[in-house]
């Protein structure tokens, strides 16, 4: 299989931190893996993954997505790069408060050409997907913590992106609702989305495809 | 979901936020447009005042060469007999291009003559002739005792030719000199309709009477001395009537009096420069309190904009959704402050200086006031816009 990300001598050294968040990792990710990156906390997992989703250039090495040289690219490149090939899903706090949940998932639309209705269509659709549908007009503050992960998801899925970037995205649930967000997240990675997940939790090593473990910004396996 | 939508969707859905720019530019624009309709409505009532306060030109036959002063302005001494020009020359001043710019129109014929008190010596006397009506529109000044000559044969005594031939109201005069007009053929003997009060001019030293009486009295019928003339000169410049005037009559000196005019024009002018100079600080404060708000507005969604940061707006997109919010609350802060603009013009001009103004400032200045609150809204957005645009994702999203 190609592997659609791959990190080679990726450094991230924070201004005035000390040693760096991750030192010299190489990594590559297969195509339509379902990838948990695990270690303790301050290890540089969410390093990892701002680095994976262009939202955080490295001090030194390259990272390539799909062929193509992501740190080549400027502040706006990175922009583009992200509305097509990534979705992201938070830990909490991640939906725009003043925007119904429908709106919240056709937020990444907004950028892209075509008609309002057919991107509310497909809004609707992703709800439904998440099994959100009959919420699609309720604000954040009308929807429980796991409904707003949930929609979370239905958001990173609307623009069809190949790869998923979710850190810690059962942190702030209890274990049913932490139960259903992993399984939205099997799920997609069985539609053929990438996924790649920070996490604490040792008992989802079992759901994912390969482990990556993280050790003051070293990948120790 | 549009970028406009993101905009619309926060001020609909978190107004109050939304009404701290909104009341400030509301306030300013209120101000802006209050302030410019009551100047406006002042300069107007100022003019219309002002210019019929007096003449501003004078035309005089061009023949004239000696000069006597009459009512402060320089006028060939047409008293022996040489300078008039035909009555047409009213006619011909009411038919320039520029005609609705005249207000007043005030013919003349001044000449010599005696008024015998004591038989036998008879005192000389200046006479102007006038048409009352004409003459007492243009010198608002004036205060008679008595009543204001209306008939053929009725005259006004200067206060210092009333005291000097001990004459009141009711009183009538043996005038002329049978030389000028044979008995029989000379009007009948005025009477003294009333007395002007001091003026300190040379005015106080004339005798006013009827046109046609002193154009008969004096042989001169159809003859004119002089043409004052009062214009409103806010729409046009007063050099261009005077060019129109000396080209419609050539056989005439056409003078302005420039100092009534440019002090008319100053005080114009003084007044609108205020109101324009108040109107841009209150503007200007209220961009600054816009501008204020809305930075502290863009630094509590820090968050919301690393949302938009991560699902992929580029930086332009989302100053346009900053930028956006704040033409929002523009244009309604602007559209509000138009309304209480104009209805607190309409009450401050009432109560304060008596002056009927519309509370509707119409269409210009009620585009002005949109377009300044337009102007206002975008300049207090375009730093934080710009700060907004140019937010790491990482920083903004401190979680990821
Ligand atoms: N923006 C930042 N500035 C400075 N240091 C940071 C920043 N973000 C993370 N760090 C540091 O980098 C290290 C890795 O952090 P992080 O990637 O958040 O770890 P994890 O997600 O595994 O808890 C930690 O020591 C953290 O303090
Ligand atoms: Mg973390």
């Amino acid at each position: 299989m190609d592997s659609i990300v791959s990190l080679k001598q990726v450094t991230k050294q924070y201004p005035g931190g000390g040693r760096p968040a991750l030192d010299r990792v190489d990594l590559a990710i297969q195509e339509g893996a379902f990838v948990g990156v695990m270690g303790a906390s301050g290890s540089g997992k969410s390093t990892l993954l701002s680095i994976l989703g262009a939202m955080a250039t490295p001090t030194s090495g390259q990272v390539m997505v799909d062929g193509l040289d992501v740190t080549s690219l400027g502040p706006e490149g990175r922009a583009v790069f992200r509305r097509e090939y990534l979705g992201f899903v938070f830990q909490h706090l991640q939906l725009v408060p003043y925007l119904t949940a429908i709106e919240n998932v056709a937020l990444p639309l907004a950028a892209m050409s075509g008609q309002r209705r057919e991107k509310l269509e497909l809004a609707a659709e992703c709800l439904a997907r998440v099994r959100l549908t009959g919420k699609e007009r309720n604000l954040p503050t009308q929807l429980s913590g796991g409904e707003q992960q949930r929609v979370a998801i239905a958001r990173a899925l609307v623009n069809r992106p190949p790869i998923i970037l979710a850190d810690e995205p059962t942190g702030n649930l209890d274990t049913d609702n932490g139960q259903e967000i992993i399984g939205l997240l099997r799920d997609i990675n069985d539609d053929g989305h990438t996924v790649v997940m920070v996490t604490h939790n040792p008992a989802y090593a079992a759901i994912v495809s390969d482990i990556v473990t993280l050790r003051d910004g070293r990948i120790v396996s | 979901m549009t970028f406009l939508g993101i905009a619309a969707a926060n001020v609909r859905r978190r107004p109050v936020r939304a009404l701290f720019v909104v009341i400030s530019l509301a306030i300013a624009i209120a101000t802006v447009v209050s302030l410019l309709t009551v100047s406006r409505a002042l300069k107007a009532d100022t003019e219309a005042s002002l210019d019929e306060y007096g003449a501003n030109i004078v035309v005089v036959p061009r023949s004239g060469s000696l000069t006597l002063s009459y009512g402060g302005v320089n006028v060939p001494a047409v008293s022996y007999g040489t300078s008039e020009f035909s009555a047409d020359v009213v006619s011909a001043v009411r038919s320039i291009r520029n005609a609705e710019n005249i207000s007043v129109v005030s013919p003349k014929l001044i000449g010599a003559t005696s008024v015998t008190v004591v038989a036998d010596h008879p005192v000389p006397i200046l006479l102007v002739g006038v048409d009352f009506q004409s003459e007492m529109a243009m010198k608002k000044w004036w205060q008679v005792t008595g009543e204001v000559p209306r008939g053929q044969s009725e005259v006004l005594l200067g206060s210092a030719v009333a005291e000097q031939l001990k004459k009141g109201p009711g009183d009538t005069l043996t005038m002329g000199d049978a030389a000028v007009a044979p008995a029989g053929a000379g009007p009948d003997p005025p009477r003294v309709a009333g007395v002007l009060v001091e003026t300190g001019s040379a005015e106080d030293g004339l005798i006013f009477a009827d046109l046609g009486f002193t154009q008969r009295l004096l042989g001169k019928a159809g003859r004119l001395s002089m043409v004052e003339i009062s214009a409103r000169c806010n729409t046009c410049p007063i050099e261009e009537i005077v060019r129109q005037l000396t080209l419609a009559l050539p056989g005439a000196r056409v003078t302005a009096l420039k100092q009534a005019v440019q002090s008319r024009l100053d005080t114009i002018g003084r007044l609108g420069r205020f109101s324009l100079a108040v109107a841009a600080v209150v503007v200007l404060i209220g961009a600054l309190v816009a501008a204020v708000s809305v930075s502290s507005s863009v630094n509590e969604r820090t968050r919301e904009i690393g949302i938009f940061r991560a699902v992929g707006f580029r930086g332009v997109e989302i100053a346009v959704i900053i930028l956006g919010e704040v033409a929002l609350e523009s244009v309604i802060g602007g559209a509000l402050g138009v309304i209480l603009g104009g209805v607190a013009a309409g009450t401050i001009g009432t109560v304060a200086a008596g002056l009927k103004v519309s509370p509707w400032p119409g269409l210009p200045l009620a585009g002005v006031g949109m377009a300044l609150a337009l102007l206002a809204g975008l300049l207090a957005g375009a730093y934080p816009s710009r700060k907004a645009a140019r937010l790491d994702p990482v920083d903004a999203l401190r979680f990821i």
